[in-house]
């Protein structure tokens, strides 16, 4: 997967506005390309938890463009790697790429988190 | 006819459609319809007669879990968007539940991360705070599981009451629990048992009965067993050989390590009635069976306090020895010195059991290069303070424990 500059800059502006909360938002990938960072609004805002909330006219017009869509969130302190919450509330995104952001570390990590476990995806 | 906006998330299962049509008078009606159609959307987005957890259904760009849930009306021309939700975080956000007695307030104890403690960064070393429970040990699980198991089997009812002979965690859980049931208790104790002991024992409402200190625990069984076989009014729970104190922790502290971790290399518990060990030990391997379970045992002739060392000859009849892969020898110094350096490093005050299982916690840990070792401290320092090794010079710890019988 490939994260330009431009759209990595983008989720690490939103993930250090809301802290001390966790951030959310949309990614649109075209050909495994990040072309653009769509910012959601945190519904339970929390150092340790989020919930994506995006006016569903909005998601649902993302939903006929020919984009894959992956969930961005930010981890305020530990590292950008799935927590068990994130496995436990992967719901519909099984299988989906995942991209989570550390903002303590300014580390950007993308992850397939399937039935079988923990996939990383490699970012370039 | 109603429109229904599919997710990209979803489309695999109406044939890559991004909407599909459907028809009723209710979201109800229109969902399952729509399932009728295309069968495998079915459990991706309905569960249990209701919207399955992950998915969100909109009518008018509204949630209608805050409209009229399934039974929100649509009309002919109305579009239902359906969009994955999403939730997660770093942890799961935790507040403090509300109990309905004390009882609710046994178990569930946490763990914590002893970053300083452990020997190599790579190795995670975690201490279940058993010393949390409502009157500060890990016996209040098997005191509550005893009473419960025999009340549920109808040996102990109302009219009868307690004895145990027990000087130390058993005995105090056991008032606690007799205590908000309404049984009266009665411990058999050594003599030379601490002040303390008894003062917090009679506090919680038992009564106490000494045997002679010379004959230490081993005379507060004899006196126990020979006042029970003399009154039939008494029920002796007696933990050495109670399946309610394994199951205890089969299914609280075991179960509750298994849960909070997603890898268990290396359980480690003091070794005492066995119950720990056993119940704890067997849910573990359950669901990492490579786990190591260890017990710490303290070195013949060199008593720890709440440590039973089998080489004085008696086993407790619920402890399987082959079921444990691991039996460490721990000194009371390297007990104490253990103890002393949790308080130090970690700003937890053990009890000094919690000394000897760090202790070899830790050996075991250097054994490994990587990993998750999770050693149980039966209860705090609290109950101890009246002892001198807390601040005694290291070498004069040995003296300083030899001369009052703990548990």
């Amino acid at each position: 997967m490939v994260i330009p500059a431009a759209v990595r800059s983008a989720i690490a502006e939103h993930a250090r506005a809301e802290l001390p909360n966790e951030a959310c938002g949309l990614l649109l990938l075209e050909d495994d390309v990040a072309v653009e960072y769509v910012a959601a609004e945190n519904a339970s805002p929390s150092p340790y938890f989020f919930e994506l909330k995006l006016d569903p006219l909005v998601w649902a017009d993302l939903g006929e463009r020919d984009v894959e869509q992956a969930v961005v969130h930010s981890h305020v302190s530990s590292p950008p790697r799935p927590s068990r919450t994130d496995v436990e509330r992967i719901g519909l995104w099984l299988g989906q790429p995942y991209v989570i952001y550390s903002v303590r570390l300014d580390e950007l990590a993308a992850w397939r988190i399937t039935d079988g476990g923990i996939e990383p995806i490699s970012l370039a | 006819m109603i429109t229904v906006r599919i997710p990209p998330t979803l489309r695999g299962e109406v044939g890559g459609a991004r909407q599909v049509d459907a028809v009723g008078d209710t979201v109800r009606e229109v969902l399952d319809d729509l399932v009728d159609r295309h069968p495998a959307l079915g459990p991706q987005i309905l569960a249990n007669g209701g919207i399955a957890p992950f998915v969100n259904v909109y009518v008018g760009g509204e949630d209608v879990r805050t409209l009229n849930g399934l039974d929100t009306a649509v009309v002919t021309g109305d579009t239902v968007i359906l969009l994955p939700a999403m939730a997660g975080g770093a942890s799961r956000p935790w507040s403090p539940p509300v109990a309905t007695s004390g009882l609710d307030l046994v178990g569930s104890t946490p763990l914590v991360e002893l970053t300083r403690f452990s020997p190599k960064p790579d190795v995670r070393l975690y201490a279940k705070l058993e010393g949390q429970n409502p009157t500060g040990s890990i016996k209040d699980r098997v005191a509550k599981a005893m009473i419960e198991a025999a009340e549920a089997s109808g040996e102990l009812e109302p009219g009868r009451a307690l004895l145990e002979p027990t000087s130390g965690n058993t005995g105090i859980a056991l008032a606690m629990i007799a205590r908000i049931k309404g049984y009266p208790l009665t411990c058999v104790m050594p003599e030379n048992a601490t002040e303390e002991r008894k003062r917090l024992l009679r506090l919680y409402g038992a009564e106490i009965v000494s045997s002679p200190a010379a004959e230490g625990s081993n005379g507060a069984v004899r006196i126990a067993l020979q006042l029970a076989e003399s009154d039939p009014r008494w029920f002796v729970p007696f933990q050495y050989a109670n399946p309610a104190n394994v199951r205890a922790h089969y299914e609280g502290t075991g179960a509750e390590i298994a849960t909070a971790l997603d890898r268990v290399d290396i359980l480690v518990a003091g070794l005492g009635t066995g119950g720990t060990l056993m119940g704890a030990g067997e849910r573990v391997r359950e669901s990492y069976p490579d786990v190591v379970v260890a017990a710490a045992e303290p070195m013949p002739g060199d008593p720890v306090m709440g440590l039973r060392s089998l080489d004085d000859g008696y086993v407790p009849p619920i402890l399987d020895v082959s079921r444990l892969d691991r039996k460490v020898l721990v000194s009371n110094q390297e007990s104490v010195t253990a103890v002393r350096e949790l308080l130090r490093l970690e700003g937890i005050l053990g009890g000094v059991s919690s000394g000897a299982v760090l202790h070899v916690a830790r050996r075991l840990a250097d054994e490994l290069d990587e990993g998750v070792v999770v050693a149980v401290l039966a209860d705090g320092g609290w109950k101890y303070l009246s002892a001198d090794f807390w601040d005694a010079p290291d070498e004069n710890v040995e003296t300083s424990m030899e001369t009052t019988v703990w548990w």
